[in-house]
């Protein structure tokens, strides 16, 4: 069946009919969109970090080579060209949140409230996967969530940990499955979809079982079989993908085979190999384009993560470190927690920054954002979040700024207005998102003007 | 289905539902005193400001909940609402407080409305969504349907926690296209174990072909171990089931006198099944002792078993001595064959003599004559070089038997050419170019052992003393038979003074013997220094006899015939890949190329004909033939086998498989090779065929295995469907071993094994369903054992045995038992008390705590699981979690802990009494608990009282307040104050005190112990552990005992706890109004009521054997159980 599309489709490609046949329905789009042409696509990744920051010792001033920034943020400070600091933003809904933590955690990059029912897991879908859904189709794997802890499973302040453990959301009801296993990630980047005529057999079969069930089954369960049929199709309609991978856009990825070894099966013992690994995995599914989109969890929320390995540290993030007490010793680590993060986020970017699209930097045709959900990390302050971003996107973002919103108005300094923007970027138009109905002021020219 | 009546709502113009009810149930009150208000008024007046729409301060807003139908919708909520205002928690301080009557009314009210609520809704089933199986319930199920651990790699990223705090709750549950491929790389990888071939379908723990292959062999194995004989073969032989040979005897025995025993009747089979050996055994056995014209040594057998005493009055006493005669009986059955080729002390426990024994052909071959050399090296008892001196004279025995009793004439050997060789201590190696041990010249020794010279030759005749030469009788002849001068001659045995000369270290003896004159006899021949005639090191021995006599040829027969009819010391082989003796015409002998490539390309040679033929029922032969057969097929055994045979006789086969020659290729092989290779062929064709005729048998297996995973019987069109899903994927690739496989991973990522899907609910059914026989048996199965039912809970659900209390309180009972139930303690209690996969649990600051290794951490949990596994299995007082006085340690875990205990297991963790006096016993002193409620640096008091509080007590607080700030992770920060002085500090602050107030006194208590769960006697800095709480009230809780003794007198409430969440964890849902019934039971049944009697009443619970029928959501609305909007 695949032959004959593929020779119907060099039949009308010869014919010079443009015909949108319904499998060619994101390819098609893609062509339309002017940046498809043959400029690189846009990429977009967010590293998330829980915990937020020193207040004291996270501001920064002035413009591009001049920009000066406390030490929260140094290992950022040969970078300050590329970046935008956003001071002020925040969301509404975690801010007004009773739980400290899982309830302005999950809600980070989507805005919405928090389900208080530990029998109804609910938020909201987050951007990355509204983009995700809308423009994912135009790679293999439509995203990628990538985390370094696994996801928790107890209930705290009587609320699933499942909410600290994700921050990337495919549905209200359900986050992305977050990968920790490099390989797992790896694997599924670099398959090629033409070894599963097996698997698909057995999908196909199964769709056709679960489809018979369906109608035997209460209204409730069936929303649940739903999920699962749904998974199965996404599974189909990746391995289509991935088995016809043959694009009609005049760009080509810069790297046809993975540049790095495939890891081992097993999860890094050291924390920093295991950062690393995740974001090298995502600088190669951007660089063979085999998804633009991505998250990355340094950490989840109330991370047990010990800080060990740092050298003077001693303790786990959350607990040890972040609640500190104000201890100047224990505040003297955290510091160097957050300037671990900021170097992470600085490895991402310097390697993108070194590879060559032809003439432009994979930087220059992303956007990144770091941020944490909370600013004050001893305080849980959700009333704003440090938030930086990299990247050119293609040209339209001007970097080497510091923003500031905190005294922009609570309507004004919406971090869903901040998401609205960023979609735009990535061609993903929406009206509103979360509790924000206008876009980020200043930050595209555009708006500016 | 709505509690209040329609009417009486509408009546009044008023906001609808409860607060109607609240209005108008005022109290009654005298005419003086002036009148309490009416619930709804007192909730109005002293509540409202901070609880209504406006404001709903901690979540509750109490004019919305009184907007409601009835109390049932807002369960938990109106729990909370009646504890805080029964504890006088609220109004907080400094507010207006209602009187006391109006407090207690509104109290009972609320009390009466669930009461009201309850007559109509108690045991109601409740809405319970579809579950996915846990991470833990896949681990398991798929443990129980193929037998053997695989690490699935679905771990429990794909769970989530809801309801009363486990995964099984379906309503937070979630699936997408990753966690699937995860399952769908699962279900392969288990199907990659699965065993196709000749028998039926199974799994093995190593994957594809390999499984294959070791899957055939530990069948084969378990088989032979099973029923077989053995004492020796070959090196590292082991000898088992020698037992059944003299059972055999005693059933044959007691066949006999079956008369004498008052059983006239009795069957021989039946008697053999008493005594646990094989019928067919039995049977042979006694057809054989009562065979005519059986040959020497068989007729010996036969002729001692019937001089095995008749039994006499005394029918025990006879018993026991037919016993013990049967077990002489089996002792020359066995030592018979070693005797005759004097195996001696070798062959009892292999230790010398590795060469197997073997009876044929080639073993029992003999020659009139035979040349000995015999060695006699003193031990060098004195140090490497030194030797000690012989003893003057040594004797040797030229021991002689005839192993042809009755054979005419006289046995003689006459001993020609005896020479003597003498040793002197110290006497240097021949020199190399004579080669070790190879003769030199004339006068050299034969044989002589490594680097050990001796001298020169010398007649025996001229070194023996004169006495022992006449004794000998040189030149004598006995029956005639010629005897040259240095010669002599012995009727049967004879022995040999050596003189030893002074210095004399060591001697050789050589001689050649000869069969005398009567050459019927065939003797056995032992030159030893020992009188018993064993032999010491390397035997000399061998068989004399004449091949061409009838004497020689019955021996023979008499001998095949014996190994043929009993059980032969090495009954062929143990396990397959035993390969000694490897068979003609190959050279056994090690280390060659020949037998090395036999080891391994053939690797296997199947040799249990003894076994196959006179053992086995035909049940076990069926298996043991698809055992082998698979094994065959596992491998080029045939081509392997075939190729040696043609290297060994040089045949170019033009790289021809077996498979491809016709019979007119063989016939074509010269004779020698054609005769090993034409069996190999017919073999090769049946395994063939054999694997072929198995495949639609192995569809069917498939069939059944997916009526185990999905729990139920297939309907036909799903049968139909998985059949032509198996010709579809066979059309497309011809291998069927791979639609075999395709078709079992199909049924395992299915909806109907990944999630537990109950029967239909529709729109016109009863309100209310009672769950079907097989969703009982799963609902059971999965309570219990978080897995799939077994075999008896199958055969009960198709017998529809699942339906009265009876049978139900049975099944509980019995799965209860089963070793299954420890994975309740890991699910359940893990969840609940929050030690679930403490294994890999993190949180200790290891650079603090080094002695917190990974083996304490597991035999921790294992501690727990333990101690929870047994008062589950053997139906323990729920209540004794809290006080038991023992735990369950392991050497490891004892040593961290410090106990002085002798414990031995270094893994597993034994039970320990009198725990208490060690300062362990009880869920309180688990180290698991007491470790995850602490921080990875220090105690956490506040942690472990809120343990306490909202695990035991289920009464939570809400979440501290954002900015409550914290108190250093590290006790060594905490700048002089103590941790106890930090935490009072907090409790100053009034927003914080309300909650503090009822969480420290309930932590403190267990300071005593570290974070790490040991106990020690004081702080890090060297102060004193304070471990005093004080409740609100002044009491003051002391110690693990006080909290203990605070526990005890809630201990109703703990029983409560325990109700709930395993309610909970059973119904895969929140508890819910309609459940209070059921719980209040529970937890006043009194202090003695066991786990069991507690899982016996939720699984004859109304809630746990039905369902909602109905697909209207008003039904389950009236009952749901949400917290309510903030």
């Amino acid at each position: 069946m695949m032959r004959d599309l593929r020779s119907r489709r060099q039949f009308l490609r010869g014919a010079g009919v443009a015909l949108a046949l319904p499998w060619m329905e994101s390819i098609t789009r893609a062509a339309t969109t002017a940046a498809a042409s043959n400029q690189p696509p846009l990429r977009f990744a967010c590293i998330y970090f829980s915990n937020g920051v020193d207040p004291a010792q996270w501001w920064q001033k002035g413009e591009g080579a001049a920009m000066e920034m406390g030490s929260a943020a140094a290992p950022l400070m040969p970078l300050r060209e590329d970046l935008i600091f956003i001071n002020g933003l925040y969301n509404h809904q975690a801010f007004i949140n009773p739980s400290p933590h899982m309830g302005r955690m999950a809600n980070m990059l989507s805005g919405a409230p928090v389900s208080p029912d530990p029998s109804v897991i609910k938020v909201g879908t987050t951007f990355d996967q509204v983009m995700a859904r809308q423009i994912g189709g135009h790679t293999t794997v439509p995203s990628i969530a990538l985390g370094i802890e696994p996801n928790e499973l107890r209930l705290e302040d009587g609320l699933s940990m499942l909410y600290g453990s994700n921050v990337s959301w495919v549905s209200p009801t359900k986050p992305a499955t977050k990968e920790i296993y490099p390989a797992r990630t790896f694997d599924q980047l670099v398959g090629d979809g033409k070894g599963r005529a097996f698997d698909r057999s057995i999908l196909d079969a199964v769709l056709s079982d679960t489809q018979s069930l369906q109608t035997k089954i209460s209204a409730g369960d069936r929303h649940k079989l739903d999920e699962y049929l749904e998974s199965v199709r996404d599974i189909e309609k990746r391995i289509d993908r991935a088995s016809k991978e043959e694009r009609l856009e005049g760009w080509r990825p810069t790297l046809k085979q993975p540049n790095m070894p495939r890891p081992a099966n097993e999860i890094p013992q050291n924390v920093p190999d295991h950062m690393k690994l995740m974001l090298d995995l995502i600088v190669l599914a951007f660089q063979m384009d085999k998804t633009r989109i991505a998250t990355c969890m340094l950490n989840n929320d109330l991370s047990q993560m010990n800080f060990k390995f740092i050298e003077g540290v001693r303790g786990a993030l959350h607990l040890d470190l972040t609640h500190n007490g104000k201890s100047p010793e224990l505040k003297a680590m955290y510091l160097k927690t957050n300037q671990f993060h900021m170097q992470q986020f600085a490895y991402l970017v310097n390697k993108l920054k070194a590879i060559d699209e032809g003439g432009k930097t994979l930087l220059d045709s992303s956007v990144l954002m770091l941020a944490s959900n909370l600013y004050d990390g001893d305080a849980h302050g959700a009333d704003q979040m440090p938030i930086v971003l990299a990247g050119h996107a293609g040209g339209s973002l001007k970097t080497g700024r510091v923003m500031d919103f905190r005294k922009a108005g609570n309507d004004n300094r919406r971090a869903c207005s901040l998401y609205l923007s960023l979609m735009d970027m990535m061609d993903v138009k929406l009206d509103r998102f979360g509790d924000a109905e206008q876009r980020l002021p200043g930050l595209m020219p555009s708006a500016a003007a | 289905m709505q509690v209040r009546p329609q009417h009486l709502a509408a009546s009044i113009a008023l906001p609808a539902g409860l607060l109607v009810a609240a209005l108008i149930v005022g109290p009654m009150h005298g005419a003086d005193e002036p009148a309490p208000l009416t619930p709804a008024a007192t909730m109005q007046k002293y509540c409202f400001q901070c609880h209504s729409k406006a404001a709903a301060m901690g979540g509750i807003s109490l004019d919305q909940l009184m907007s409601r139908h009835s109390v049932g919708q807002d369960f938990k909520q109106w729990q909370k609402v009646i504890a805080v205002l029964d504890e006088r928690r609220m109004p907080p301080k400094g507010m207006p407080q209602p009187a006391d009557a109006e407090r207690s009314h509104t109290v009972a009210w609320v009390r009466s409305e669930f009461a009201a609520f309850n007559k109509d809704h108690a045991g109601d089933p409740g809405r319970v969504t579809v579950r996915r199986l846990t991470s833990g319930e896949y681990a398991y199920a798929v443990r129980d349907l193929t037998g053997i651990d695989i690490d699935t790699e679905i771990d429990a990223a794909t769970d989530s926690v809801g309801g009363e705090g486990f995964t099984n709750f379906g309503d937070v549950q979630f699936m997408q296209d990753a966690a699937l491929e995860r399952y769908l790389a699962s279900a392969k990888k288990i199907a990659e174990h699965a065993v196709i071939g000749a028998g039926p379908l199974g799994f093995y723990s190593d994957p594809g072909n390999t499984g294959f292959e070791f899957s055939a062999i530990t069948r084969i194995k378990d088989i032979y171990e099973r029923n077989g004989y053995r004492t020796v073969s070959g090196e590292g032989g082991i000898p088992f089931g020698l037992d059944r040979v003299s059972k055999a005897f005693y059933v044959a025995w007691r066949y006999q006198h079956r008369a004498a025993f008052g059983e006239p009747n009795a069957q021989l089979e039946a008697l053999a099944a008493r005594e646990g050996i094989n019928g067919r055994f039995a049977r042979h056995t006694w057809t054989v002792v009562n065979a005519k014209g059986l040959g020497y040594p068989t007729s010996e057998v036969a002729a001692r078993f019937h001089k095995l005493p008749a039994p006499v009055k005394d029918l025990k006493a006879s018993e026991s001595k037919a016993r013990a005669a049967s077990e002489e009986l089996q002792k020359f059955v066995i030592t018979w064959p070693l005797w005759l080729f004097a195996r001696g002390d070798a062959a009892v426990g292999g230790a010398g003599d590795e060469s197997p024994l073997i009876i044929n052909d080639k073993s029992l071959k003999v020659n009139p004559k035979n040349h000995f050399a015999f060695n006699r090296i003193a031990r060098r008892a004195l140090g490497p070089t030194v030797e000690e001196p012989l003893l003057n004279p040594t004797k040797v025995f030229l021991n002689v038997a005839t192993v042809t009793p009755g054979s005419p004439g006289k046995p003689v050997v006459v001993w020609k050419n005896a020479t003597i060789a003498y040793r002197k201590g110290g006497e240097p190696p021949p020199p190399p170019s004579a080669g070790a041990g190879a003769p030199a010249g004339p006068n050299a020794v034969a044989n002589a052992p490594k680097g050990i010279a001796f001298g020169p030759k010398q007649s025996l005749r001229s070194v023996v003393t004169a006495e022992t030469a006449k004794r000998l009788g040189f030149g004598e002849s006995l029956d005639g038979s010629t005897v040259g001068p240095d010669d002599f001659s012995s009727e049967l045995s004879a022995v040999v003074e050596v003189p030893i000369p002074q210095g004399v270290t060591g001697f050789q003896l050589q001689v050649d013997a000869e069969l005398g004159s009567s050459r019927e006899h065939v003797l056995r021949i032992v030159i030893t220094d020992r009188e018993n005639g064993s032999s010491r090191g390397i035997p000399v021995r061998k068989l004399i006899g004449d091949p061409t006599t009838a004497g020689y040829k019955a021996f023979k027969e008499g001998v095949l015939e014996f190994a043929r009819l009993l059980p032969p010391n090495a009954q062929g082989e143990a396990t397959p890949a035993d390969k000694d003796p490897i068979p003609e015409p190959f050279d056994s002998t090690y280390n060659v190329p020949e037998h090395d490539d036999f080891d391994t390309r053939v690797k296997y040679i199947r040799d249990d004909r003894f076994l196959y033929e006179n053992v086995l029922d035909d049940a076990t032969r069926v298996r043991l033939d698809q055992a082998w057969n698979d094994l065959f097929a596992s491998f080029e055994y045939h081509d392997n086998y075939m190729d040696i045979v043609a290297k060994h006789y040089k045949l170019d086969l033009h790289g021809k498989h077996i498979g491809d020659m016709s019979m007119a290729d063989i016939e074509a092989l010269p004779e020698e090779p054609r005769k090993y290779i034409v069996p190999l062929k017919v073999q090769h064709d049946a395994v063939v065929a054999a694997q072929a005729a198995a495949r639609p048998k192995r569809l069917d297996d498939c069939l059944q295995f997916a009526a185990l995973a999905w729990r139920r019987p297939l309907t036909e069109s799903e049968k139909r469907e998985l059949r032509s899903f198996y010709d579809r994927m066979l059309s497309a690739d011809p291998d069927y071993k791979k639609a075999i496989r395709a078709v079992l991973t199909r049924i395992l990522i299915s909806p109907a094994f990944l999630y537990r899907v109950e029967q239909t609910a529709d729109a016109t059914g009863p309100a209310v369903k009672a769950v079907t026989a097989y969703e009982t048996a799963s609902r059971l199965s999965f309570f219990l054992w978080s897995s799939i039912p077994d075999e008896e809970l199958r055969r009960a659900a198709a017998a529809n045995e699942l339906a009265t209390p009876d049978q139900l309180r049975r099944q509980v009972k019995r799965m209860l038992a089963d070793p299954k139930a420890r994975r309740l303690s890991t699910e359940f209690f893990g969840q609940w008390l929050g030690f679930y996969h403490f294994d890999q649990f993190r949180g200790v600051d290891t650079s603090r705590f080094p002695e917190f290794k990974d083996d304490v951490r597991n035999a921790m949990y294992d501690e727990a699981i333990s101690f929870f596994e047994y008062i589950v299995r053997n139906n323990r007082p729920a209540l004794e979690m809290l006080t038991a006085d023992y735990t369950f340690l392991s050497k490891p875990l004892a040593d961290f802990y410090g106990v002085k205990r002798d414990i031995k297991s270094l893994d597993r963790a034994e039970k320990i009494e009198d725990a208490n006096a060690l300062g362990r016993g009880g869920l309180l002193r688990l180290g698991a608990v007491l470790t995850v409620t602490s921080a990875p640096l220090r105690t956490s008091p506040v942690k472990r009282g809120d343990w306490v509080l909202r695990r035991l007590l289920n009464a939570g607080t809400p979440p501290p307040p954002a900015d409550a700030g914290s108190i250093p992770a590290d006790d060594k920060m905490f700048g002089g104050l103590s941790l106890r002085d930090k935490l009072e500090a907090h409790k100053r602050n009034a927003t914080c005190a309300t909650c503090h107030v009822r969480i420290d006194p309930l932590g403190f208590p267990l300071e005593s112990y570290d974070s790490t769960g040991r106990v020690r006697q004081h702080y890090l800095d060297g102060k004193a552990i304070w471990d005093t709480g004080t409740l609100a009230n002044k009491k003051e809780i002391v110690g693990v005992h006080g909290l203990l003794e605070y526990l005890k007198s809630n201990s109703e409430q703990v029983q409560r706890t325990l109700a709930t969440k395993l309610l909970g964890y059973a119904l895969g849902r929140a508890v819910q109004a309609s459940d209070q019934p059921l719980i209040e039971r529970m937890a006043t049944a009194g202090p003695t009521v066991t786990f069991t009697d507690l899982a016996t009443d939720i699984v004859l619970s109304k809630q746990f054997r039905n369902r909602v029928g109905r697909g209207d959501d008003a039904v389950v609305a009236s009952n749901s159980n949400k917290a309510g909007g903030r």
